[in-house]
């Protein structure tokens, strides 16, 4: 007769038969699925563009401190001292020049500004170079009326004024960011970013439970959608060890998934905020190191989650009875 | 029989004429809330190796809960189940799975094949289940696949195909691993009268040609002619168990010693 030792054990599967099967199983389903995926690429979204947006922010802080010690922001202000001091030059001597100039002879062809100048009045000049004029516009008529000479000094006193605006406002850009930054609300002191650190804490710990809680709820219907399957795979000869597998993988297929598009939708949306917000100024010291390593975090996190999230509902699939296949729902 | 084999029921040696499938006064009782739903009140049956058994009897009379006994996939409440003289009750969960890999092949009123895979791949998982490489899994099921006539549709899933067509696919891979019992319960359930047919006449050819013992479950007296043996269940226990030339088939009737004359059975 033959006895027990007849039977023998159920070998388990290598790792790879169950990442087939998973990889088989996930992308027939994905798109089917896509409302459970966005749910996860929603919440990494929300995960990366707020761990992103802290570090462009971190990097514009970081530039408004920094910039002022540059060698180059030194010889900006060097430039600057210069260019004031040339300037004071040549309206001392426009000046005293226009002194000593005698009125025009009347057969004189008086000289015309909007002819020389591109059509601009000493009016426009005034506000294009954001500076006084050294004397008066019809003093300025006069005097190179009689003593045309006298344009070159005055080309080169529009032409270093110019300059000296745009030093200036280089100059300027770290406190005008710093009062940009101010006024949308995020500090710029120390304490102040003390206090804003925990608070985006607890904003992505948030995103991480929402991310959570809604990978837990997909697997959960995945695994409910997929009694029959679950069993039927049982009466095969599936051991529970290989069930639990095959739905790990499949979650975190799907995770992985869902969380690189949710790592691009959230790089996308702060880099487009902050360009929004600050223009130009986002894109001055943006710390790609920091990026690279948000989307790291987010990518371990997202996969994590989605294990994580599985494991649960893959022991519930793994646990049940193969008899739930047999069943007949009407 | 009009195969050239002989039946593998007189192949066996006498010594070792075991039974493949017993079961001792099996019981199986549900609980549900305070209320006990008494599914099996004691079933006590033999069958043979080869043999080819219809389990009849109304719906809610607990044959599938005595499919889910001798399938190994339930517990009976009280008695013994023995596959091959094993008292299933002593298997570990790895045992079970074994066994249910190796030799026992399911068939079901649903079909359950695995919907994102083909065909090919649906007769090949048990095979993967018991270990077999790819190419080797790959081979034996194309061949099964053409004993079912259904080679051309290898690559076809599921739902590219008729009922028939899924039901003969779920044959294909029940016979994966070579059983020695196929269970199925109703696997005509959900098809019409001809291709259910088509597929009880496919069972009784693999039956007699593998010598494998098919235990089916079915509504349909019209299935029951190709059967060795009938075994009656009705409310949890066996009312009669019939050899099939005591049994005169009729359309619509079923006649036999013990079972009320003329009477239509649904
Ligand atoms: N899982 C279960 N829980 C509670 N009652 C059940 C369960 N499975 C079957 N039953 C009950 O057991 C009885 C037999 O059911 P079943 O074996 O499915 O009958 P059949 O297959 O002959 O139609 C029925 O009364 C049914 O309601
Ligand atoms: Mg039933």
């Amino acid at each position: 007769m033959p006895n027990k030792q007849e039977i023998k054990r159920q070998i388990s599967l290598p790792l790879s038969k169950a990442v087939e099967i998973a990889w088989k199983s996930i992308r027939l389903r994905l798109s089917r699925s896509m409302l459970v995926t966005s749910a996860i690429v929603l919440a990494l979204a929300f995960l990366c563009s707020i761990l992103t947006t802290e570090t462009l922010i971190n990097g514009m802080r970081q530039w408004i401190q920094n910039t002022p010690q540059t060698p180059e922001y030194q010889r900006l202000k060097q430039v600057r001292d210069k260019l004031d001091a040339d300037l004071k030059a040549l309206e001392a001597e426009i000046r005293r020049v226009a002194q000593y100039t005698k009125a025009p002879p009347a057969d004189a062809k008086p000289f015309d500004v909007q002819q020389t100048f591109d059509g601009q009045t000493w009016e426009d000049i005034r506000e294009r170079i954001a500076r006084p004029l050294p004397i008066s516009p019809g003093d300025l008529n006069k005097l190179l009326t009689v003593e045309p000479a006298m344009l070159e000094s005055v080309r080169l006193l529009i032409e270093d004024a110019e300059k000296l605006k745009s030093v200036r406002s280089e100059l300027n850009r770290p406190e005008e960011l710093k009062a940009q930054m101010s006024s949308n609300g995020v500090p710029t002191d120390p304490d102040e970013i003390e206090g804003n650190k925990i608070q985006t804490r607890w904003v992505i710990g948030l995103a991480l439970l929402v991310a959570f809680v809604g990978i837990l709820n997909a697997m959960l219907m995945s695994v409910t959608e997929r009694f029959r399957e679950i069993g039927t795979m049982k009466c095969l000869g599936a051991l529970n060890g290989f069930i639990v597998k095959l739905f790990l993988l499949e979650s975190l297929f799907q995770g992985t998934v869902g969380t690189l598009l949710g790592i691009l939708l959230g790089l996308v949306v702060s880099f487009g905020m902050a360009s929004l917000s600050y223009g130009s100024a986002a894109w001055l010291n943006v710390p790609w190191s920091d990026v690279g390593i948000n989307v790291l975090i987010t990518l371990l996190v997202g996969m994590a989650l989605s294990v994580g999230g599985a494991i649960l509902p893959a022991a519930q699939a793994a646990r049940m009875h193969p008899i739930e296949a047999m069943r007949v729902e009407a | 029989m009009n195969q050239t084999q002989t039946s593998p029921v007189s192949n066996q040696p006498t010594e070792l004429a075991e039974y493949t499938v017993r079961t001792i006064d099996v019981k199986r009782e549900y609980k549900m809330g305070t209320e006990t739903v008494r599914a099996l009140k004691g079933v006590s049956v033999s069958i043979e190796r080869g043999e080819y058994i219809s389990i009849m009897g109304p719906s809610g009379s607990g044959k599938s809960t005595f499919f889910n006994m001798i399938g190994g996939l339930d517990k009976p409440t009280e008695g013994k189940v023995y596959i091959d003289e094993v008292d299933i009750a002593q298997l570990d969960s790895y045992e079970l799975a074994w066994m249910r890999c190796r030799k026992i092949g399911y068939i079901f009123q649903t079909f359950n094949l695995i919907p994102v895979m083909t065909a090919l791949e649906n007769v090949m998982l048990p095979m993967i289940f018991a270990g077999m490489t790819t190419a080797d899994a790959q081979d034996k099921a194309m061949e099964i696949l053409k004993r079912v006539d259904l080679q051309h549709r290898w690559k076809n899933k599921p739902t590219e195909m008729s009922g028939g067509q899924q039901q003969r696919v779920a044959i294909a891979r029940a016979f994966a691993n070579d059983p020695t019992i196929i269970l199925a319960d109703e696997p005509t359930g959900n098809l019409d009268l001809n291709t259910g047919k088509l597929i009880i006449e496919l069972l009784r050819g693999l039956n007699k040609e593998k010598g494998v013992t098919v235990i089916s479950a079915t509504h349909d007296h019209k299935m029951l002619a190709v059967s060795d043996r009938i075994i009656w269940i009705s409310d949890g226990r066996v009312a009669k168990i019939s050899n099939r030339d005591e049994l005169q088939i009729e359309e619509g009737h079923i006649q036999g010693p013990g079972w009320d004359e003329g009477k239509t059975l649904r």
